[in-house]
């Protein structure tokens, strides 16, 4: 069952909020309220935090009341995927290994919300350590797809996911390595944006591969995802890998005498789409992918046509071999990065043995889940001595392939369009035994990790009642056109209007 | 490439992690088919491809190296406190 909603989106709120018609604290307290009525059937939430939060409104509410013009976003009540450090909250990464870490200072983009005095409510489930694509892996409990409960709402950013799908509230953060904010946006019928690599600072994020993690933005409309960006991008010193403002942006638009500015994703909202070619890559319209997919992805290339947008069917080879890649070079990088839980500095620790050896083994043993301690294993086994050269370097050459088709193909094509996720949302427990089909969801977004760049999910239709995800893939510095052709097509359509009834 | 249990159980010993004989076993099965799939790799050529780490086009760039000073309490995160240190097993004459 589901229907059209009448929840404000978040830039509605926050105007209403400006203007004086809505106050922050009476938002953030019926945001409360709606958490509190459907959390125990979603599950999407680790920790909430209400007293930050009030306190948060409030001060908006004074600003407006002093004649204060807000900051973009100010007031609107978000939820952060619990990978990013808040100061005065624990950072679980859904890991046993970090149940009890309170976090030591604010991530870059958690300074960035706080500036604006966006309303972070609270910290979201998700796989641990941000490895699944499920929210199964989680140490402490599933979360639920809002869209059917029996369902998985996708992952690692499945609680983010989750909330805003379910309706809890309009923003939410994630992270994406391979898909994992993507695919749940999928699966959970809301907007997903993995930005290029770099434009969104990592610094405050818990590492799982560095040279493919970024933080995005989940929301309702891609109007919404452009303000979330606003605030969220932006070059940090503390991550050497963010890139600096004016790449990609005033390097073309603007003179080198004049200091950087930062890209506004909104500026190329309502610009017209006629003449847009879009590339649809075969590899992605075959066998493994469901029909009721297909089916939805078709309707949405008809409405593109009618737009005065032309679209064909053109091969990426690359996409057989992004999830062998993905999955040897995340793995390495990841085994490499967890090798800082020890024991000794934070984190579970048994704390009955005699050597240093078996304290770290316990630590790591136990305080692991079977997925992390899969990939650990899997990622040490590609860089070690006799395999490196077979698996990861190899992987690394594979990378550079995808890389270079992608390249091709936007010189032929403006955006490349495919479903988000192969499937429509899975049950609970269906793939939780089967390593390599969970891995397998991943296959028509891992690739834009593997070549950095942007890539957004919108929902576009709905089969047997759960929603369908489409892909767009840009290159590298296209957000705020990804942005736009997905805000067109929603100002014509209403599938990201729809919420789910029970 | 396939994996043997040997492997498995050195892989193990170089990541540090303990787990059940049971646990063990089941990692060698699944490794064994994850690899195999990954095997898929070596249908394409990849003689004359240079291997890509980053994905940046543009160069990075690093901040100056100046010393801050930092609220953050490293004994509020410490499983285990000792006066002013991190305590651990004894690493010497064990």
């Amino acid at each position: 069952m589901r229907k059209t909603t009448t929840i404000k989106t978040a830039i509605e709120s926050h105007r209403a909020i400006q203007n004086g018609e809505l106050t922050a604290v009476s938002l953030a307290e019926e945001t409360f309220k709606t958490i509190d009525s459907s959390d125990q059937s979603i599950k999407g939430f680790l920790s909430l935090m209400k007293e930050q939060a009030l306190e948060t409104a409030q001060a908006v509410d004074d600003k407006v009341k002093n004649g204060e013009t807000l900051p973009t976003l100010a007031g609107v009540p978000i939820a952060i995927k619990d990978n990013m450090n808040v100061l005065g909250t624990k950072t679980t990464c859904g890991s046993n290994y970090l149940k009890n870490f309170e976090s030591p200072y604010d991530a870059t983009v958690i300074t960035k919300l706080k500036q604006n005095k966006l309303v972070m409510v609270g910290k979201t489930n998700m796989d641990e350590f941000a490895m699944g694509s499920s929210t199964e892996n989680s140490a402490f409990f599933p979360t639920k797809n809002p869209w059917d409960l029996t369902r998985a709402p996708g992952g690692s950013s499945g609680g983010s996911a989750a909330v805003v799908g379910a309706g809890q509230l309009p923003l939410s953060l994630g992270s994406d390595t391979g898909g994992s904010i993507r695919q749940p946006a999928s699966f959970c019928g809301v907007c997903g944006l993995k930005p290029t690599y770099g434009r969104v600072s990592r610094y405050g994020l818990v590492a799982f591969a560095s040279s493919l993690d970024q933080i995005g933005p989940f929301t309702r409309t891609a109007e919404d995802a452009a303000h979330l960006m606003n605030v969220i991008s932006g070059h940090d010193p503390m991550d050497a890998t963010s890139l600096q403002d004016h790449v990609g942006f005033a390097s073309t638009k603007q003179k080198s005498s004049s200091p950087p500015k930062v890209e506004d994703f909104t500026s190329n909202l309502n610009n017209d789409i006629n003449g847009l070619k879009i590339g649809v890559p075969k590899e992605l319209l075959g066998d493994a992918i469901d029909s009721g997919v297909k089916e939805k992805i078709q309707d949405m290339l008809s409405w593109f046509k009618k737009q005065g947008a032309t679209w064909e069917e053109m091969s990426i080879d690359s996409f057989n071999y992004a999830i062998p890649a993905y999955y040897i070079l995340a793995p390495a990088e990841a085994s490499s990065n967890l090798a800082r839980y020890d024991g000794v500095r934070y984190g579970h620790r048994e704390g009955n043995e005699t050597s240093l050896r078996d304290m770290y083994k316990n630590a790591r043993g136990n305080g692991f889940g079977a997925e992390v301690k899969r990939r650990i294993v899997l990622g040490t086994y590609v860089l070690s001595s006799g395999y490196y050269d077979a698996y990861y370097i190899k992987a690394q050459k594979v990378r550079t392939v995808i890389k270079r088709e992608f390249e091709e193909s936007f010189a032929r094509y403006d955006i490349i369009l495919t479903p988000t996720s192969p499937t429509l949302p899975f049950k609970l427990g269906e793939n939780v035994d089967d390593p390599l089909a969970m891995y397998l969801s991943d296959i028509a977004t891992a690739s834009a990790n593997l070549a950095g760049c942007p890539a957004l999910s919108i929902p576009c239709g709905f089969s047997n009642g759960l929603p369908v995800g489409a892909q767009f893939i840009g290159p590298d510095f296209s957000e705020s056109k990804l942005l736009n052709i997905a805000h067109i097509y929603q100002q014509s359509t209403g599938f990201h209007k729809e919420t789910p009834v029970r | 490439m396939s994996i043997e249990q040997k492997d498995v159980e050195k892989v193990l010993k170089l990541s540090e992690l303990n787990v059940s004989d049971e646990e063990k076993k089941e990692l060698h099965g699944q490794m064994s088919r994850i690899l195999g799939y990954m095997d898929k790799i070596n249908e394409l050529d990849l003689k004359n491809v240079e291997p890509t780490s980053y994905s940046n086009t543009v160069p990075t760039f690093l901040r100056k190296d100046e010393v801050k000073k930092t609220s953050i309490s490293l004994q509020t995160n410490a499983p285990h406190w000792e006066g002013n240190a991190f305590g651990v097993p004894s690493i010497l004459g064990t």
